[in-house]
């Protein structure tokens, strides 16, 4: 049995792919957006892999660090900075430093992930999670 | 003597285009297009992918992409950066090879619906890991990302299908039909 070719110009099928795919992907934007609306105050939730280890108000100005002594995944110690309602880590020790490129998030359930530090912060309403 | 179902030429050509695939996948590590997304690639590792669909079938397209993901883990790491490279490269062949299969899609959708599904399986992947559906927040940006820098994959895998000469490949696997 012959294998099937590749056809290396576009096909209407192409369209449709790229339509449904845009269709779908907007859908999803405006679904996420209502799911995690929160008339709560909001808060910065701290989490080491799967585990809340802090809860920050975000309407005060602050910046906190987590030591690499008291969690043993982190590749160095992680700093986090809240600043005009907007979230962000400031130093972290990781190989592309990803998540300090990130910069200043300020929208709730937008997580800023290290992944090589299994940390994550993310913006959310107050009962969002209990400590 | 028997014929080698395997030729020299063969592997020589497959190991140059999994060598430039480890290389292109590591060295877009270093590019970030727009810092608020984090994962967010042009993605040319996937050219290479495509070239070996093109130049010679699915068989070496699922090996050629295990291999690259399992090289470049060994020089980024195996932690969970590699998980979610593996599942995103899972998720993406399987609609790639399931589409490809149906024989109606071009290099163009192929390579859409592959960059989507990698973003796909990596945010699946990312959310089991931290038991978090906040994750999939990520998913609608890596679609929007995926379709454009899928299109533009599918132009740059045409462009050097058309324009370069691949030396001594017979197994070719594609076909030029209307536009």
């Amino acid at each position: 049995m012959s294998l099937p070719k590749v056809k290396i110009n576009k096909t209407s099928w192409d369209t449709y792919a790229f339509s449904s795919l845009i269709v779908l992907a907007s859908i999803l934007l405006v679904v996420l957006n209502f799911a995690f609306k929160t008339n709560d105050p909001l808060m910065v939730f701290v989490y080491v892999e799967n585990t809340l280890i802090d809860k920050l108000d975000l309407t005060v100005d602050q910046t906190k660090t987590y030591y690499q002594v008291d969690y043993p995944v982190f590749k160095g110690d992680i700093t986090i900075e809240i600043f005009d309602e907007k979230v962000r880590v400031e130093k972290e020790t990781s190989p592309l430093k990803y998540c300090s490129i990130q910069g200043y998030v300020g929208d709730a359930a937008k997580p800023i992930i290290c992944l090589p530090n299994a940390f994550y912060v993310v913006i959310m309403g107050t009962n969002y999670a209990t400590l | 003597m028997r014929p080698s179902k395997f030729n020299v030429r063969k592997l020589v050509s497959l190991s140059v285009l999994l060598a430039l695939g480890v290389i292109l996948n590591i060295a877009e590590n270093y590019l970030v297009f727009f810092p608020a997304v984090p994962g967010m690639k042009l993605g040319l590792a996937n050219t290479i992918g495509l070239l070996v669909l093109a130049l010679f079938g699915p068989k070496e397209f699922l090996l050629i992409g295990f291999l690259r993901v399992l090289l470049a883990g060994t020089f980024s790491g195996f932690g969970s950066s590699f998980m979610m490279a593996m599942t995103g490269f899972i998720f993406s062949s399987v609609v790639t090879l399931a589409l490809y299969s149906t024989k109606k899609f071009s290099l163009y959708g192929l390579s859409m619906m592959s960059a989507v599904f990698h973003g796909v399986g990596q945010v699946t992947m990312i959310s089991f890991l931290y038991q978090n559906v906040l994750m999939f927040n990520y998913l609608f940006i890596l679609m929007f990302s995926g379709i454009l820098m899928g299109v533009l994959i599918a132009f740059l895998t045409k462009t050097l299908l058309v324009r370069v000469k691949f030396q001594g490949i017979k197994e070719v696997n594609y076909e030029r039909n209307e536009d």
